[in-house]
Order: structure tokens, then sequence, then C-alpha cells
């Protein structure tokens, strides 16, 4: 929390310099507003004033008619300006809001991904998205809202206090004393609000989970077959009863600390009443200024509260504000600067981890991963990455393509250490399919390339799909690159899973990075599609290092060598021959996979069975 | 059905009363106390304002007519302690409202969502329920939801109450203009009515206007090219982990782009910088109208207060009354079409809670079997995806045996999980018939017929609830039971490791819960159908997220979970059909082959196909080695 913390002054000049850097006019109507609002207080104070002072001294109607018609017009013109001013402004607001948002979405991108993948980071990151996502409640709207009432309401209570002054200095002083007890009042009535905070977030966390859990169409399935709709809805109607419940307790609570602040103004009242028919009984005041001097008091302590509520909101915008300035001000990935380029390489490439340490940080708590791991990939080689899930397989090629940075050791490649290269190249250096499908709903060259279209070799590209096996689907399909992917568009391309997986693969072509690196890429596919993918692997891995981890050993029978990790540590290495003599491990996954497919096509059944029993025994 | 949301055409006001009942009956239902509080509490708080009113108006008049100074403190100190209890009361009502206007929006907008629980599933996903669904979103997306419907609610309420407090309160002024015979009187009234209406009108103008474009604006916003921003950060486009693919493939301007630029377009600024300008200039009408009133009520009282018609006291009491009536006035001319604005916004909601469910649900009992002696059989049956072209199943027909153990296997999209939507009454054939012990499946209560199935889809999911509920599906179960369950599914170890047992939340997105994998969720997903105990069990794809030795686990424990039951498996890895006495395979929506593993590898077909296709990579000539098993 305290890294983030900065003062209220310090987050006025953030919002101050952003606006005026994006959208100028905001700040400009909040000044007009803070200048306006005050004189239309002051106008709407005196007005009784004035009417019952010309009626007391009897001008002619024709003149009352033009001089209150002239106040009116006055006072119209500060309030619509400003009022409407300030309506033009909340849509440009809106805006802004979302911009802030779109902002910290990419700069999410731009800063190192181990953060943004922590949980340090994921918090950050959601924390900052919502508190934007309160329409005009959001940091970046109430900030400008609440800096606007401040600035007016102070102006006006300095104006109000003149009035007052001007009667009785001691009343001014009373007046504060009597909104002082009050602010006393709405300042406990934050805190308890403040203390609930937490638990309300609970409660609509609670809630929004439910709802869109209730309304998850992809979850219908299973909701239908298990019949959870009543165990959702008591659910559901849990986080309500506890909300009803917490709702109440706030109105009762609240009532009742207000309850002191309505017997302060009834003292207030009574002494005011006191004082002010006092004074004009004996003469002292005439009728308007009686009426004057009333509302003046009756208004006073409105302003100093406001005051001091905005002082008090302030402060929760500048924390909210907090959460997406410390977001947006992270220090970005440096992708450009480098000792040496990819360039230079010559390729294949050959890499090595040397004496790699890394552990996962989650707050205090470290798990170490790997401790002092040494593998070399040979140029040009095949490895297979083996081992169950958990085993650090997908960390190790995070490692390597460079979103996690070693705690100990050095990743070479052709000997060079891998830091010496700007991150943009080493990042261009692989081609990886991930495991999760990523295609977002932009233009299906866009989403396939994941690059601009003008920056696009749209001939490149049709090769890679060719590669991948999918432009015979587009052709059939008729699908065009000028088409858009996924739903969000109507006539929005859909495809399934296996083509989609495929569509990876033909980005990892595209790319034509030096190292390929394929994570667990065929679970989604149809055992041909598989055997495809695996038969194209041959083509695509040609002149390249590659890396491939998969569940299903099959794949490993491509491979120049075998890797196994267990616990971050290589347990065993080598050809499948040499590792199936060995009769370790290894040996005994793959066992268990192949008994299933022992027997040939040749339909010898009661091989099979043995094989079955056998895998069986021995796990 | 309208295809988009239109919320700018006329309707006749008939149509508007139509709607608001509806919604405030709907309303009512949720929380029958809700309304008569509001109403209550604006009537204490408007008679609070008119006192205050008339005890300004005496004390002026008190004084003026010399009385004495304590004969005005005690009228005074009366008046002000009344209006203390009132304002208490008044202000705990208002609270006691608020609280359950919480509560209220908290039901009602959930009604969609547990609308959708018992809709049937085949709309659920049906086009039209999607543009329902949009239109929903579209409608509510620049209102605050139930909410605006409450503020409006509010402001006729008070708006109500208080013209008749204003006409109860400063009726004799009514007489004395007309008997002033001041032709500056009628002048002011005349004239300030005619510019407050004019205004009115323009600021109603204005806002249409605003109302118009921003819809139009919300069909076009990013003219041609999608505009993804909130897609991107709310995370439906976009996860954490894609940002790997973003920078590995350097595709950080790309996404600039349609998260930012295309949200940005020069045309997009100027009409929202034009739709600003309407909402602006609405609101500066709004003001000129409704304080044009307030100054006119002092010219006209203080007219009449010159001619001597009315006392100084009364001033302010006349000039508050006609400034409350014209003022309220021109709100309620502004507030009720608001109100319908706001109730037309709800209607789309109010649709899809009309939805009507087209499926048959059936009457037939069910036949509680021990002996689990169900015969299912499709006969001739086929089926499209509603608004699909193609068949997915198409003349299937396929006998299920009690008791065995059916493996299915296809290609992608060869019909199999179609098989199983269709089988547990997800969506219904447009052609045939599925027969369970000879009856049509239609015609047994749907929730009778549902029991008898146990499904683990492949894109099975599962609530960040506790993993016992999770299990059971339900918040009351069975606790030794369910720790069985999830002990045959392989989840015992992690299970015994977790503090909280069976108690413990899954993930983090409602409490502070477990992080599970992919291979541990699976688990759970079939301790959760183990833990239904139904006849059937279907498992499509149950191990793709597993590693071998998950799998292994679970291939190996299949017997045991499944038992005596019916089971169906469906599995890309055919080593899984090596457990089962069956195989179907599926190609273009039928049974291409049907046999024994044995019996379907000497057959020359789809079957043999796919199994070399896997099984190559396990023999010799691949690797290596032979597999000497």
């Amino acid at each position: 929390m305290d890294e983030r913390k900065h003062s209220i002054p310090s987050n006025v000049r953030f919002w101050v310099r952003y606006y005026l850097e994006n959208e100028p006019r905001i700040f400009w109507i909040a000044v007009t507003g803070i200048l306006l609002t005050p004189l239309f207080h002051m106008l709407a104070l005196y007005f009784p004033k004035v009417t019952l002072l010309l009626v007391e001294t009897g001008v002619s109607p024709g003149r009352l008619l033009w001089v209150l018609l002239c106040y009116t017009l006055l006072y119209l013109a500060a309030r619509g300006i400003s009022e409407g001013f300030s309506h033009y402004n909340s849509m440009a607001l809106n805006t802004q809001r979302q911009r802030v948002v779109f902002l910290t979405f990419l700069k999410s991108l731009r800063i190192p991904y181990a953060y943004t993948e922590s949980e340090k980071g994921r918090d950050a990151f959601r924390k900052a998205v919502e508190v934007q996502n309160h329409g005009d409640w959001s940091a970046s709207s109430r900030f400008v809202f609440i800096a606007n009432s401040l600035a007016s309401t102070f102006l006006t209570f300095v104006m109000y206090s003149t009035v007052l002054g001007s009667l009785n200095a001691w009343m001014v002083i009373l007046l504060l004393v009597l909104a002082g007890l009050g602010y006393l009042l709405d300042l406990r009535e934050n805190r308890f609000h403040n203390r609930l905070r937490q638990e309300e977030a609970v409660n609509e966390k609670h809630y929004q989970y439910m709802k869109a859990a209730m309304g998850n169409a992809k979850a219908a399935k299973d909701i239908r077959i298990f019949g959870m709709g009543v165990w959702l809805r008591e659910r559901m109607g849990l986080v309500v009863g506890a909300k009803e419940k917490l709702e109440s307790r706030k109105a009762f609570w609240v009532w009742r600390n207000g309850f002191l602040g309505r017997f302060l103004n009834l003292v207030r009242d009574l002494g005011a009443y006191g004082y002010l028919i006092y004074m004009a009984a004996t003469g002292e005041m005439t009728v308007s200024d009686f009426v004057l001097y009333f509302g003046a008091i009756t208004g006073f302590s409105g302003f100093v509260r406001q005051v001091a509520s905005d002082l008090a909101a302030l402060q929760q915008a500048s924390e909210d504000t907090d959460w997406v300035r410390s977001y947006l001000e992270l220090p970005e990935e440096d992708l450009s600067t480098g000792s040496r380029h990819v360039g230079e390489l010559v390729q294949p490439i050959a890499i090595e981890f040397r004496d790699v340490s890394f552990s996962y940080r989650s707050g205090e708590h470290k798990t170490e991963l790997f401790s002092h791991l040494n593998l070399q990939i040979k140029a040009g080689e095949k490895m297979a990455l083996v081992g169950r899930n958990g085993a650090g397989k997908s960390t190790l090629v995070k490692l390597l393509c460079g979103f996690y940075d070693p705690d100990e050791g050095t990743i070479t490649f052709n000997g060079i250490d891998a830091r010496e290269f700007p991150k943009a190249e080493r990042y261009g250096l692989f081609s990886v399919v991930f495991q999760d499908l990523f295609f977002p709903g932009v233009r299906m060259d866009e989403s396939i390339a994941l690059q601009e279209t003008e920056r696009i070799d749209q001939d490149r590209l049709q090769k890679a799909l060719e590669q991948a096996g999918m432009a015979k689907v587009f052709k059939e399909k008729q699908i065009t690159m000028d088409r858009y992917m996924g739903r969000l568009k109507k006539e929005g391309v859909e495809l399934s899973g296996g083509q989609y997986q495929r569509l990876l693969l033909a980005r990892a072509l595209y790319q034509d990075g030096a190292v390929l690196v394929l994570d667990e890429p065929t679970a989604a596919l149809d055992p041909i599609a598989e055997s495809q993918v695996y038969e194209s692997y041959q083509a695509y891995s040609q002149g390249k290092t590659s890396i491939f981890i998969s569940h299903r050993l099959a794949s490993t029978g491509f491979s120049d060598r075998i890797v196994l990790l267990e616990d971050g540590k290589i347990v065993e290495m080598g050809s499948h021959q040499e590792l199936m003599e060995r009769k370790g491990a290894y040996a005994k996954m793959f066992r268990i996979q192949s008994s299933y497919y022992a027997d040939t096509g040749n339909g010898s059944s009661g091989y099979g069975h043995n094989g079955n029993a056998k895998g069986k025994g021995e796990a | 059905m309208k295809e988009v949301s239109d919320l700018d055409s006329r309707l006749p006001v008939r149509e508007h009363l139509r709607n608001t009942k509806k919604v405030l009956k709907m309303v009512n239902e949720l929380d029958h106390f809700w309304l008569p509080f509001c109403l209550a509490r604006h009537l204490l708080q408007v008679t609070n304002g008119y006192l205050a009113l008339i005890l300004s108006a005496y004390i002026l008049d008190a004084i003026g007519g010399g009385a004495g100074y304590w004969q005005i403190c005690k009228v005074t100190v009366c008046f002000c302690v009344g209006m203390f209890l009132l304002g208490n009361a008044a202000s705990f009502l208002h609270l006691r409202t608020e609280a359950r206007k919480a509560a209220l929006y908290a039901r009602y907008h959930t009604l969609t969502e547990e609308k959708m629980l018992g809709m049937d599933f085949a709309r659920i996903n049906s086009p039209e329920c999607e543009v329902l669904k949009r239109r929903i979103r579209d409608d509510l997306n620049w209102s605050s939801g139930i909410y605006s419907v409450f503020g409006s609610l509010d402001g006729i309420l008070h708006g109500v109450l208080n013209l008749v407090g204003a006409v109860a309160v400063g009726f004799p002024v009514v007489g004395l203009v007309f008997g002033s015979g001041k032709s500056a009187v009628w002048l002011v009234l005349v004239l300030a009515v005619a510019v407050s209406a004019v205004t009115t009108c323009m600021g109603t103008r204005f806002m249409a206007l605003y109302n118009q474009c921003l819809n139009r604006f919300a069909d076009t916003m990013g003219g041609q090219v999608p505009f993804l921003g909130w897609a991107f950060a709310n995370g439906s486009q976009f996860c954490y982990q894609n940002g790997m693919d973003v920078r590995i493939y350097g595709s950080c301007q790309l996404m600039k782009r349609y998260a930012l630029d295309n949200g940005e377009l020069p045309e997009d600024r100027m009409a929202m910088r034009k739709i600003s300008g309407y909402l602006g200039k609405s609101r500066f009408c709004q003001v000129l109208s409704g304080q044009l009133l307030e100054g006119a009520a002092f010219i006209l009282v203080g007219i009449l207060a010159l001619a001597g018609a009315v006392t100084v006291g009364n001033v302010l009491r006349y000039a508050g009354c006609i400034r409350n009536l014209f003022g309220e006035l021109d709100g309620l001319a502004k507030t009720v079409p608001e109100l319908f604005l706001n109730i037309r916004k709800h209607m789309s909601t109010m649709e899809l809670l009309e939805l009507e469910n087209v499926m048959y649900k059936g009457s037939l009992p069910l036949e509680k079997r021990r002996d689990g002696e169900y015969r299912i059989e499709f006969r001739n049956v086929s089926f499209r995806y509603p608004g699909s072209g193609q068949y997915a199943l198409k003349d299937f027909s396929m006998k299920l045996r009690v008791g065995e153990k059916l493996a299915i296997v296809g290609r992608n999209g060869s019909g199999k999980t179609t098989m199983i939507k269709l089988l547990s009454r997800l969506y219904d054939p447009q052609e045939g018939e599925i027969l369970l012990n000879g009856v049509d499946i239609r015609k047994f209560r749907q929730e009778e017929y549902l029991k008898l199935f146990s499904v683990v889809f492949q894109d099975f999911k599962l609530f960040s609830l506790p993993l016992g509920e999770n299990v059971a599906a339900a918040c009351r179960y069975d606790q030794g039971n369910v720790v069985r369950c999830l002990e045959d599914a392989g989840f015992g170890e992690r299970l015994h490791q977790m503090e909280e047992g069976t108690g413990t939340y899954l993930y983090k997105d409602y409490e502070d819960g477990v992080e599970i994998s992919g291979g541990e969720a699976q688990k759970i997903a079939i301790a959760r159908a183990v833990c239904k105990d139904a006849p059937f069990v279907l498992l499509d794809e149950p191990t793709a997220a597993l590693d071998p030795l998950s799998e292994y686990e679970i291939y190996t424990g299949f017997d045991r979970i499944v038992g005596d039951k019916t089971a169906i498996y469906i599995s890309h890895r055919l080593s899984s059909c090596r457990f089962c006495e069956r195989i179907a395979v599926f190609q273009e929506g039928q049974v291409v082959q049907m046999g024994s593993h044995e019996e379907l590898l000497q057959e020359e077909g789809v079957y043999r196909e796919l199994w070399e296709a896997q099984a190559q990579y396990y023999r010799s000539g691949k690797h290596d080695t032979e597999s000497r098993i």
C-alpha cells in the first residue's frame, strides 16, 4: 500500500496534467464552474432579501419588476452556464474514464510479463480497472467532481462567513463550532462506512460472481444435468440476504448517528430564531435582513459540512487514484537496449541453461522450482520436454523466452548471455504455440499474425496457413482475410477448437522464429489431426532448434532427445531408446500410455490385454 | 421480435402506462413495502418543508404586527420541535427505503439470470436469446439499471405531493392574483409561463436529440472497425496469459489500435462532442425554465405586496408556494417522460422474463428401478443446431445396452457431443425419437428424466464455491459420501492436504480459495458425476488436460467409478476404448462402425485409420525401440 501512496495535492497535479494533456476542455470547464457556483449561491441567498427590501421601501411595481428581472437573469446565467457546462463535461469525463482503463490495459502489455502474471500484478491490474469502473464514481471522474465541489463550496463558505461576520463575528464562531460538531458526526459516519466497505466489497464480489455464475451460458449444461438451479439460487439468496442485513444495519446506524446532528440543527435554529427575532422585535434589524441572515445561518453549516465531506471523499478518490496512477507509472520493460543483436547469431542457435536457479514468489513466500539447473540444447536439436503437471515445463519455457529472469545463473544463445540482446529481439527469436487460444476479435489476418494488417506480408501468411493446413479450410468456407474473428462483429468467423489450434501453428510459422516452442498443441485434436500435427512438426522444425511439450508421449518419437522433468529437476535425459533401456520413470510413463496401443493392427487381441494388465501391475 | 433496441420511437401514453405498471408490479412483488414506504417518506418530507414556510411567514408578520417577543418564541419553539420530530421520522423512512432499495436492486438484477436457470437449453444459446440479451445490455448500458427507475419514481412522488402541498398552503394567492386587477401581474405570469414553456420544450428537444444520437453512436461506435477496449480490459477477449503472445509476436501496436485508437477516431470524437453539447444545452434550458419561474414568483408576489394585498410574511409563503408549484410542474414535465424512458429501458428485460419455454417438459413419472433396467434407443434421429444449416446428426440410430461400457470415437465435429446433448435432453431432435424402455423420452417429466444421467462434459464448469458443494451440487450434503466420491475420482490425496477439507473454496473469484490445476478440476468434475449416482454415466473427453499418470489413474479407476452402470465414454485418446466392451465410430452424424476394439481393427474403416494414426507413435517403427510389453 505504501509504495503506491501519493499525497492528495500530488494526485490533483496528476489528474490536472492528465486532463490538460488529453482533454483540456475538462480542466477549463471545471475552473469556470468553480468561479460561477459561489456566484449563483450568493445571488440565491440575497434574492428574498432584495425582494422584501424593494417591498419595504415601496418602489413602483415597474421598478420592482425590472430590478428583480435583471437580478433573475444574472442568476440564471451564472447557474445555467455552470450546470450546463458541468453536464457537458460529464460525457467527456466518461470518455476519459474509459480511456484510462484502456491505457491501464495497454500498460499491462508493456511492463515485465512476470509482474503481470504474479498475483500482485493481477491484483494491481484488477484494482486499477475496478476503481475506474464505477461510472461518475470512478477515480478519474470523481476527482474532478469533488475537487470542483470542494473549491466552489469553500469560496461560498467564505462569502457566507463575510455576510454573517458583518452581523456578528461571534455568531460565525458559534456556527463554526456547531458545524464542527456536525462534521465530527459526519466523520464518525465515514469511519463507519469505511469499516463496512470491506464487508460490502466482499458481498458485492459474491453477488457479481453468483450473478455471472447463474447467467453463464457455458455452465448451463452442467446446471441442468446436475440440477444446480436450486443450489445456485439458494447461494444467491444467502448473498442477497446478507446484503439486506448489512444495508439495514447501516441504515439504522446512520439514522442514530444523524439524530444528534438533527438535534444540533434544532438547537441552531432555535438559537438563530431567538436571536434574530429579538433583534427584529427590538427594531435593530429590518425584516429583509432577518430573512437574509436566517437563510445564511441555516445555509452556513451545510457548506461547512460539505467542505468536510468533500475532503473525506477527495481522500477516498485519491486512494483510488493511487491504484490507477501506480499502475500507469510502473516502469516499462526496456525492449530496445542491448549490446548485441540477434542478427549476429548463426542459426539454428544453440541454447544453454547454465546453473539456473529460479523461485516463485508470492508475497513473502518463496517456492524454489529450479536449483542450479543445467541444460544444453544443441543447434537444430529437437527436444521433447515431458513430465507431470507442475513439473516446471512451462516455467522452463518462460525462462527461455525471457518472461522470467533467473535468480541465479545464465541462459545463453550460441554462448552469448541472453540478457545482452534487446528484449524485443529476444522475444522475436521464438515462435511459441501457447496453451491458451488467443484470437482477438479483429481482422482475420491480424488475429492470426497478431500484427497490424499493413505490416503483414500476406504471401508469407498464406504460406504459413497452408503449412498449418488451414488454407484449405478458409478456401472451403470462403473465409477471406478482411473478415473478423469471433462473434463480436456480425459475420464474424468462428472455428472449431482444432482449427484454432492449427491457426496457432500458423501464427508461429508466420513469425518464423529461430526457436520453435510447442506447448501441448494437440490436446484438443482428434487422432488424425493430431497425427497431422506431428508430421508437419517434422517439416516445421527443419533448420530450427525446437522444444516440444506434450502429455502424449507419442510426440517424443520425433525428438532427438527427451528431457524428463520432475519437481524442477531433470531426472532423465536421452534419446527414446536410451531412456527405454534405462527402465526409469520415462520408460514407465511411456509404457503406461503405450500399453493401450501396444498390439498392432493385426488384431492380436490377447496381447493387448496382457499389456494392459502389466501396466496396471507396475503402476 | 425487435432486433435492436429502439428507445426513440414514439409510444402512446397508454402504452407507457402499461409498461410502467408492469415494472412496478414486478418491483412490488419483489418487495411489498418499498413503494408504501417511499410514499410515506415523501409525505413527511414535503410536510416539513411547508411547516418551515408557514413558520417564517408567521414570524415576519408577527414582528410586523408587534406581537410580544415571548409569544413569537413560543410558537417558534413548537414549530421547530414539531419539524424536528417529523424530520427524524422522515429520515428514518428514507434510510429504510434506501436499504430496501439496495436489496431490491440486487434481486431485480438477477431476475434474468434466474430466468436463464430454468430456460430451455436450446434457447439460452439461440440467436433469438442472444439478440434479446444484447438488447438488454444496450438498453441498460448508459443507465444505472432499476435505480434510474427508482430515481424518476422518487422525483414524481415528491413532485406530486409537493404540488398538492403548494396548492393547499398557497391557494389564497390565486384569489389575490385574480382580484388584483394589475396588468403587471398578468404580464409577469403569462411571460414567465410562456418563456418557461419554451425553454422546457427546448430542453426536452435537446435531451431527445442527446438520447437519439447516443443510441446511434453506440451502434456505430468505432465506425467500420470494432473497438475492443472493454473486451480486452474486462477479460472477455484477453486474459493475462495472452500477454505472452503479445510480447513474443510484438503485438503491442495491434492491441493499441483496437483498445484505444479505434475508440478515438476523429469522427467519433466530433460526434461525442456534439452529443455532450446536447446534454449541456438541455441542462441549461432546464435551469432556465426552472429558475426563471422562481424569479417570477418573487416578482409576482412582490408586486402584490407593493399593492398591499399581501403581508410581508406572506410574500415568503406565497412566493415559496408559487415557486414550488411552477417548479414541480416544470419538474414533472421532465421526470414523467424520464420515468417512461427509464421504464422502457426495462422492457427488453421484461420480454426475456416473459419468454415461455417451448420444450415439452413431459408429464409421465419415471419408474425408479433399483435394477437399473433402462434401455435407450435412438431411432432415426436427425438434429441441426438452431441457426445452423448443417445436420449434426443425420438419420442416427443406436441402441444402448444396460450396464455396458460404450466408447464413442470419431473426428472432431462428427456428432459425438451432440448425441450426449440429445440424450440428456439439452436439445430435442427435429426428426426421429429417442426411446427409454420403449417410450419417447420427451414424455417423461424432465427433471425426473435428468436424474438418470451423470455427465462430465468436455467444457465442464466448476464454481468458486466450496469443494463439497461443487461435488454435491447442493448447499447441504452428506460429508462422507462426498469424500468417498472425491477419493474415487482420484482427488483424495489433495483433499486430505486441504485444511478446510470439503469446505475449501475453489479458485479466488468468490472467496480467497485454492487454485487447482486443470487435471484436479477434471477429477472434481468426475467426482461430481459419481456423487450424482445416476444409472447412466456419460464422460466426454474427461482426460484431455491430464498428464499420463493422472490419465492412467482415471483409466484404471474407471471400472470402479462407473461400477455396473451404463457408461458412455468419448475420447480422442483411443487407448481409452480398450476399457469398453463396445465402440461406436461416428462420422458425419452417423454411426458407421460398431463393435469391440478387436473386431473393428480387423475391419477396413474409420476406426482403424484413427487407431493407426495414434498407435503408430507407440510402436517400434516410430520409436526406435520395441515397446516390449
